[in-house]
């Protein structure tokens, strides 16, 4: 058993797609591609994964992380590289879907979600919407030093999971924020916040970053 | 509108819209192709939303089929929810298909599917929102074609001014010649009437803009005139004589459907000869495919789809003559895999357990009878007799094997059936569960669902009328009190979808400005009962002069011409009179695999059946010499 960790795009119709429906998307992909998949123990066995933060629908993914299992090496004693894997899942991927690496690691280390620190998005407004001061909102909403916020009746504190943002543009900004459980930025709060229509932006997750050693 | 800006406007308002992976393709095995180097593009359009109309075999046949063809195109199309159809009228967005996002009036036809009547008014208005003219005659040159086929257009006739072409009965072979009739059309640049008149040509396609129906004074069919001399007066169905393979691809939606499973058809048409059933008179002769061509079929589509479920369609399992051997090799090559095998409309008898057990492999779940009717009476009349011993044998069994949960489908409103044979539903109901709790005490449960009969063209009962929805509601009332018991749960339909279903199925051509005053009025999702709007129907009858009684609610004279006559599913008018006869003298009809009754199936297929000796021969005897023309007024 070898535990995969893949990175992956989620662009175009898959955007739209759920976090729960995207699992059960691999589980295909991975049946399809032919791939020995480990699946857990228990009276009602299902394909053993490990999923990262969900990308709220609509957004594009540039590398996405999901750990499987594989049961490699299978039974003719063969592991295949990690390029054939990518190549195999990605001829039986549908459209919005594609590996961009495969890496692999020890079977029984940390789960995904508690290794990953914080993540990168690229948010690009709509250039109807133009804004003449992004860089002001920008510089003003950095100097705040509490930015209280209300999501699904709990108040909290937006400013501590803002970690930079920086303009490309007169109509986008990078912004790196917070992704830990129970401290999750996101970059449509900030741009509510900032005072752009969240919905008419669109917005794309670069990366994870993953704490030290991982 | 143009692909890149529908995909553009798509991205500014999606994410408003309940489930928006209906509506933007992308699907593992969706089929690009370069517009620029196809001859035609099809749209292929199911007239519900996208969860139901993915599933759907009928359309996943022409999909796999249409695009191994290099100069054809098809793509799919599905009606789209409320809100989605608001946001899109209000944005001005045309209805456009899947793969290319191409709006529906650049499609160079658009296929229909119309597996029951239910979906009249939203195939009316996927059209409207595709901006192709409703009405046939409005159609031009440049509009598509519009065709349909499916179970409900054996009567063709209500949806008769909207459509181009029907193609009736099978359309594995007929789809194609449509296509090809269409290309050489185009290419000769020629009117639309006479693309029609060339359609009207091949075998089992019904254009019906060519044919004039005549009413008497009550109302009536008095005749269907054809426009032209060399028309049929008639149109056979179509069929294929040996059933080519199942289709090798299959779009699998990312997002959840209603199923999510590999659908493998191992038989079609039904010999039983239920005299209730469509289904069972409109596909015959039977024809079964080998274990070796659906084995193969299935480990593809597994390997393909990545689904962990099949569905092995039949309109009745147990009669699939391989059955042991077809469970045997399932059970040998998927028992290691985690997969979910259903086999629906299996016997009620005890065999069928033990069937039921080794594909599911030891996962309990529940188990699914339809003994239809519990009075002797009922039985004999609608031709489906299951003793009452033998149905309490079989749940004997179930239960005993360790299912809690028993499932059985009853039908009410069945011609001559009293209220004693109502109360007769119940007292059989009482007694499974007695043996559930027999077995299992409380946890035992049965779930009963109560259908309402709906006399359908082609059948035994076309002549019947619907029973009225006082008496049905009285006889559902008795249900539910004898019923009131714990680990008992009964469902049954709402007495005025059933009237409709009853009306848009026997309707004739006048039904058309019905259907199109009721969607004009707002009626649309006509199936889902939160959508069904009565007081909406009814007002369009009104308006047209019309009664929807005249078209359900009346017993139909011995020598009524049906506004469906002129269709010929091959199965006599005579066999049906001569079943209906039977069945209101309470008498049986064996399963025609052990004597032909002459039902007329095989006479008028007679060219293309193959020969007694052939491995994939028909169940029908083959009428070796020319009969002598009998001439059959139907």
């Amino acid at each position: 058993m070898i535990r995969h960790r893949i990175t992956f795009s989620k662009f175009g119709p898959l955007r739209y797609i759920s976090h729960l429906e995207l699992q059960r998307v691999w589980a295909r992909v991975l049946l399809r591609a032919g791939i020995p998949l480990t699946y857990t123990q228990g009276f009602h066995p299902a394909i053993k994964m490990g999923v990262a933060w969900p990308l709220p629908l609509g957004w594009t993914g540039k590398a996405e992380l999901i750990d499987f299992w594989f049961e490699y090496p299978n039974a003719n004693g063969e592991t295949p590289a990690a390029e054939e894997l990518s190549a195999r899942i990605n001829r039986c991927a549908p459209g919005g879907l594609s590996v961009v690496a495969i890496r692999t690691l020890e079977p029984h280390g940390h789960a995904l979600t508690t290794v990953i620190d914080t993540a990168d998005y690229l948010v690009e407004i709509d250039p109807l919407q133009a804004p003449a001061d992004l860089d002001n909102r920008i510089a003003a909403i950095l100097s705040r030093p509490i930015i209280e916020r209300t999501r699904r009746k709990r108040t909290y504190d937006l400013r501590p999971l803002i970690e930079t943002i920086s303009s490309v543009g007169p109509t986008a900004f990078t912004t790196r924020m917070a992704a830990r459980d129970s401290a999750m930025g996101r970059p449509d709060e900030l741009l509510d916040e900032m005072g752009f229509e969240p919905l008419t932006a669109s917005i794309t997750r670069l990366n994870f970053n993953l704490l030290p050693g991982e | 509108m143009k692909p890149y800006e529908i995909d553009k406007h798509l991205d500014r308002f999606l994410l408003k819209i309940e489930k928006p992976g209906r509506y933007v393709g992308g699907e593992f095995n969706a089929v690009q192709k370069k517009a620029e180097t196809v001859r035609t593009r099809v749209a292929l359009a199911f007239p519900d939303i996208y969860d139901l109309g993915v599933p759907n075999l009928g359309l996943a046949i022409f999909y796999d089929q249409l695009n191994r063809d290099p100069e054809i195109w098809a793509e799919r199309v599905y009606a789209p929810w409320i809100d989605m159809e608001t946001e899109m009228r209000e944005r001005g967005l045309p209805l456009y298909t899947l793969e290319s996002k191409t709006p529906l009036d650049k499609m160079d036809i658009v296929g229909f599917t119309l597996p029951y009547e239910s979906l009249c008014t939203n195939l009316l208005n996927m059209l409207d929102l595709g901006r192709i003219p409703l009405f046939s005659a409005n159609r031009n040159e440049s509009d598509p074609l519009v065709i349909a086929g499916g179970h409900a257009t054996f009567n063709p006739e209500p949806m008769a001014p909207f459509i181009d072409a029907f193609v009736i009965g099978e359309g594995e072979e007929a789809f194609a010649a449509v296509i090809r009739t269409y290309q050489d059309w185009k290419d000769a640049n020629r009117e639309r009437s006479e693309l029609l008149r060339r359609l009207s040509e091949i075998p089992g396609v019904y254009a019906p803009s060519l044919y004039k129906p005549v009413y008497h004074s009550d109302g009536t069919l008095a005749e269907m005139t054809p426009e032209f001399p060399e028309l049929p007066k008639r149109i056979r169905k179509r069929i294929v004589p040996i059933l080519p393979p199942p289709p090798e691809h299959f779009v699998v939606p990312s997002i959840d459907v209603i199923q999510n499973r590999v659908a493998v058809e191992i038989m079609r048409g039904c010999s039983r000869g239920c005299r209730f059933c469509h289904a069972g008179f409109v596909t015959r002769p039977v024809r079964e495919r080998s274990v070796e061509e659906i084995m193969t079929a299935i480990d593809r589509a597994l390997n393909e789809t990545g689904y962990e479920e099949i569905a092995l369609l039949s309109l009745s399992s147990s009669d699939y003559t391989r059955i042991q051997e077809l469970v045997d090799r399932l059970r040998e090559t998927y028992v290691e895999r985690k997969l979910n095998i259903s086999l629906p409309s299996l016997r009620i008898e005890s065999l069928s357990v033990d069937i039921f057990e080794r594909l599911r492999g030891g996962r309990a779940g529940g188990f699914t009878l339809a003994p239809e009717a519990a009075s002797d009476n009922v039985r004999a009349s609608i031709n489906k007799p299951i003793s009452q011993e033998q149905l309490l044998e079989t749940v004997e069994v179930i239960f005993s094997r360790g299912y809690q949960t028993i499932k059985l489908y009853f039908m009410i409103g069945l011609p001559g059936e009293t209220i004693e044979d109502v109360r007769m539903i119940a007292e059989t109901c009482l007694k499974v569960i007695k043996i559930g709790r027999r077995i299992h005490g409380k946890r035992s449960q049965l779930n009963v669902g109560v259908s309402t009969f709906v006399p359908k063209p082609h059948t035994p009962f076309e002549w019947c009328a619907t029973e009225n929805a006082e008496d049905i509601r009285a006889k559902q009332a008795v249900l539910r009190e004898m019923l009131r018991t714990p680990g008992v749960k009964v469902s049954w339909s709402d007495p005025n979808a059933t009237f409709f279903e009853s009306w848009m199925s026997r309707g004739d051509r006048r039904m058309a400005n019905v259907i199109y005053r009721a969607w004009r009025n707002g009626a649309k999702f006509d199936a889902w009962q939160d959508h069904f709007k009565l007081d909406v129907w009814l007002e369009a009858f009104a308006e047209n002069g019309l009664t929807p009684e005249f078209y359900a609610a009346r017993e139909r004279g011995s020598d009524e011409i049906f506004p469906w006559d002129h269709i010929d599913t091959g199965v006599t008018k005579r066999t049906l009179r001569r079943e209906y006869e039977r069945s209101r003298r309470f008498e049986l009809r064996a399963d025609c695999r052990e004597g032909c009754y002459g039902c007329g199936v095989n006479r008028a297929f007679r060219p293309i059946q193959p020969s007694a000796d052939s491995p994939r021969r028909w169940f029908c005897p083959v009428i070796e010499t020319e009969p002598a023309p009998i001439s059959e007024a139907r």
